[in-house]
């Protein structure tokens, strides 16, 4: 019963939000009953959705509380970077919360440039996560020195588009092969680059889409019609 | 070039240069200082989306719609006057999604979870098929055999269609797993993944162009907003 | 060189190439884009038919068309993304358009904060908050913000950022939702982003979309131009070419930053650089095979 009654719920919610799309919407003041019925359920379960996705963080929130406070009372290994990691989530949580400085009281943006959770974003978040990334600009290169090979036909192919992309998507791209005359002009690498991102690569590219898609829409029925039990989690023995 | 250090004096700067420098040292090898920041950006971003989600989401949207009189306290010029009794069914189901902290309560979560799943599963659909599937079979269909103005056959346009068509029917051939790949079918596939290597090929470039500009970017913080140079 | 020196060079320089330590290749990128942005290296840009699709789609919108521009990017994409969002907010300003701003990622708040300061209120003191354009701010839910706000503005939102009545705002008298909007700009680098703004409000509603990604997120876009994407900026370079394309089309307006067309020139310099690890790599790679063949 436990796991039985939110699989109907899955089947039910899944199958009515289907049937939206295919029931007009209903001007205003007209339309019949089952019209305003689906056009209820296609805005409010929306908005349902984004209000439980805050519970979501919430969930995660705790989880995290969960692994690193287990980690300091245990003092296991790397227990002060845990603690590092609470007291952030703490005073962060704190401040954003209250809402401490930038507008007056409770109003306003909670990530206003004056505020303290404004500062801590400037300060703290924004730094480190543009940093972060930008550590994968020198792996990129490395990775290009050490693994881009010329090994086989196809990493060949990879290869060669690869090195047409990144010259061509560059102003050096257009300066190179500005003296190819006018029959030979698609051979320049700015338009040798675009020709590649709009025909073969379109090509890979939407192959990929629509294999995507099938995909998505075979796990959609798949969820609707119970088949894929494992999402809801295991029933308790 | 200005010419010689003009030092920041905002303390959001030199926190960020400090925090940048952190991240940066691990390029030599992981060290303390890494992992310090690593941590930090941990427990701050996970607050920061809690406090957005609450202050943007879970309050306008539900609690002052619940109780017009707390919209008051963030929000004066935009109080409803009625109360939306239906917002306590989310709220009610976001509190049950909590049911997974504890082993004996798990169960209760499974309710938030199959609406979420429904919803995403009864949208995707009909979304998926229409546009990634459709509408791709649509804006496939184009002609292969291409007219200039002046009527004669526009070789190069028409060549790039034809290879486009191809190109993605290979790619898709590539894609059928339920037919063993032998013989002419084999053929296809194989041009199929050349295809896919170009796809990727691009792919890599364009990631290279994207980490390099936030690289420079950061480079750009530390030189000039930091240090002063530029 | 006699054939034995030849060998013994050729080995070298093969066991060199393949065991060089990776931190001097960071070491040359970080030092080979450090100097070219002291050298301030600019290069001028042109729009490329993708970039240029985008331009004369807002250019050709009549005076008073409500825009919503989602900037759906985090502080990490913010290099590729902003100056997107810069050029185009100048743009719609410049013709006279409505914008309305919004984001489905919780950085959004602050990605939008940076442009009403820096663009809106700096440069266009004249086109007032509230008449010209509106900040709606972030809302959680991923790619059902969307699909809320395309049947309801006022779903999701009931005031703007600042906390103001949306009921009361000029900007947004006869747009009660996404499909009574003129055009649709997605900034995305990610998941929700550009894909979910076709699914969920361009190919529902009908309402063109123009978007901009990151480099990284460019290519998988392809196939949705231009019947799904009226146009689209890939990148920074997608980004230099859109200010290269307001240069061009308003002469007259001076843009006070060109972040993107400012960061080509090390962005090239960083390329070239990749390209010759590569051409490195693989000089190294033919040295061993033929150091495996002599042996």
């Amino acid at each position: 019963m436990r796991s039985r009654a939110p699989q109907l719920l899955v089947a039910a919610v899944g199958i009515l939000l289907v049937l939206t799309a295919f029931v007009p919407r209903p001007a205003p003041g007209a339309g019949n009953a089952w019209q305003g019925f689906f056009a209820y359920i296609d805005e409010n379960f929306s908005v349902w959705f984004n209000i439980m996705a805050v519970f979501a963080f919430g969930l995660g929130a705790a989880s995290l509380l969960g692994v690193h406070g287990g980690r300091v009372r245990r003092r296991g290994r790397d227990w002060p970077y845990s603690l590092a990691t609470l007291l952030a989530f703490g005073v962060t949580l704190l401040v954003g919360l209250l809402k401490l400085g930038g507008p007056p009281g409770l109003t306003g943006d909670p990530a206003d440039s004056a505020s303290i959770l404004g500062r801590i974003f400037a300060a703290v978040v924004s730094p480190l996560q543009a940093s972060m990334f930008a550590l994968l600009a020198f792996f990129v290169a490395s990775a290009s020195y050490r693994a881009f090979r010329v090994r086989t036909r196809e990493a060949s192919a990879l290869l060669a588009a690869a090195l047409v992309i990144l010259i061509g998507r560059t102003p050096f791209g257009s300066a190179l092969t500005q003296w190819l005359p006018e029959p030979l002009a698609f051979l320049r690498l700015e338009r040798l680059s675009l020709w590649i991102v709009q025909v073969p690569n379109l090509a890979g590219q939407r192959a990929i889409m629509i294999g995507i898609a099938l995909g998505v829409v075979a796990m959609s029925l798949r969820l609707i019609l119970g088949l894929e039990r494992g999402v809801l989690g295991k029933e308790r023995p | 070039m200005s010419g010689g250090l003009h030092l920041s004096s905002s303390v959001e700067v030199w926190v960020g240069a400090a925090l940048t420098l952190m991240v940066f040292s691990y390029l030599w090898r992981d060290n303390p200082f890494y992992k310090l920041a690593e941590h930090v950006f941990v427990g701050v971003s996970a607050a920061y989306v809690m406090v957005l989600g609450f202050w943007t989401t879970l309050w306008p949207n539900a609690i002052a719609k619940l109780w017009p009189g707390a919209a008051r306290l963030t929000t004066p010029e935009a109080v409803e006057p009625t109360h939306d009794w239906a917002l306590l069914l989310p709220v009610i189901l976001g509190l049950l999604m909590l049911g997974r902290l504890h082993p004996r309560t798990v169960w209760l979560s499974r309710w938030p979870t199959a609406f979420a799943i429904g919803t995403s599963a009864g949208y995707n659909l009909v979304r998926y098929l229409r546009s990634d599937f459709l509408a791709q079979i649509h804006s496939g269909m184009t002609p292969s055999l291409i007219a200039t103005t002046g009527g004669r056959l526009a070789l190069g346009e028409s060549l790039s269609h034809a290879i486009l068509l191809g190109g993605t029917i290979c790619g898709i051939v590539y894609f059928t797993y339920t037919r063993q790949h032998r013989g002419a079918w084999a053929r296809v596939a194989g041009t199929g993944v050349l295809f896919m290597m170009v796809t990727f090929g691009t792919t890599f470039g364009y990631t290279v162009m994207a980490r390099i500009s936030l690289l420079v970017s950061r480079l750009h913080f530390l030189l000039g907003t930091w240090l002063g140079l530029i | 060189m006699t054939g034995t020196e030849h060998t013994a060079g050729s080995s070298r320089r093969a066991t060199g190439l393949a065991t060089l330590d990776r931190r001097w290749i960071y070491l040359a990128l970080a030092a080979a884009i450090a100097l070219s942005i002291v050298a301030r290296i600019r290069f001028p840009d042109t729009p490329s038919p993708l970039v240029q699709a985008a331009y004369d789609r807002v250019e050709t919108l009549p005076p008073g068309a409500s825009i919503v521009m989602a900037l759906d990017y985090s502080p990490s994409s913010r290099p590729e993304l902003e100056p997107m969002a810069f050029a185009i907010a100048r743009h719609a300003m410049l013709r006279g358009h409505r914008l309305i701003l919004l984001s489905t990622w919780d950085t959004g708040n602050a990605m939008i904060a940076r442009l009403c300061t820096e663009v809106l209120r700096r440069e266009f003191p004249e086109r007032r908050e509230g008449e010209a354009w509106v900040a709606l701010g972030y809302k959680s839910g991923n790619e059902m913000l969307i699909n809320a706000i395309r049947q309801d503005f006022d779903s999701m939102y009931a005031s703007d950022m600042e906390g103001r009545s949306c009921a009361d705002l000029a900007v947004l008298a006869g747009v009660e939702s996404l499909a009574d909007c003129t055009l649709i700009v997605s900034l995305s680098s990610g998941t929700p982003g550009l894909k979910e703004w076709v699914l969920f409000a361009g190919d529902v509603t009908g309402v063109p979309v123009v978007g901009g990604s990151t480099g990284v997120g460019t290519p998988e876009f392809l196939p949705y131009f231009p019947r799904q994407i009226r146009g689209l900026l890939g990148g920074l370079k997608g980004a230099a070419e859109y200010e290269a394309a307001l240069e061009l089309g308003h002469p007259d307006f001076h843009q006070r930053t060109m972040a993107a067309t400012d960061g080509m020139g090390p962005q090239a310099v960083a390329h070239s650089l990749i390209v010759l690890f590569i051409v490195l790599g693989n000089v190294g790679l033919l040295l061993q095979r033929r150091q495996r063949r002599g042996t």
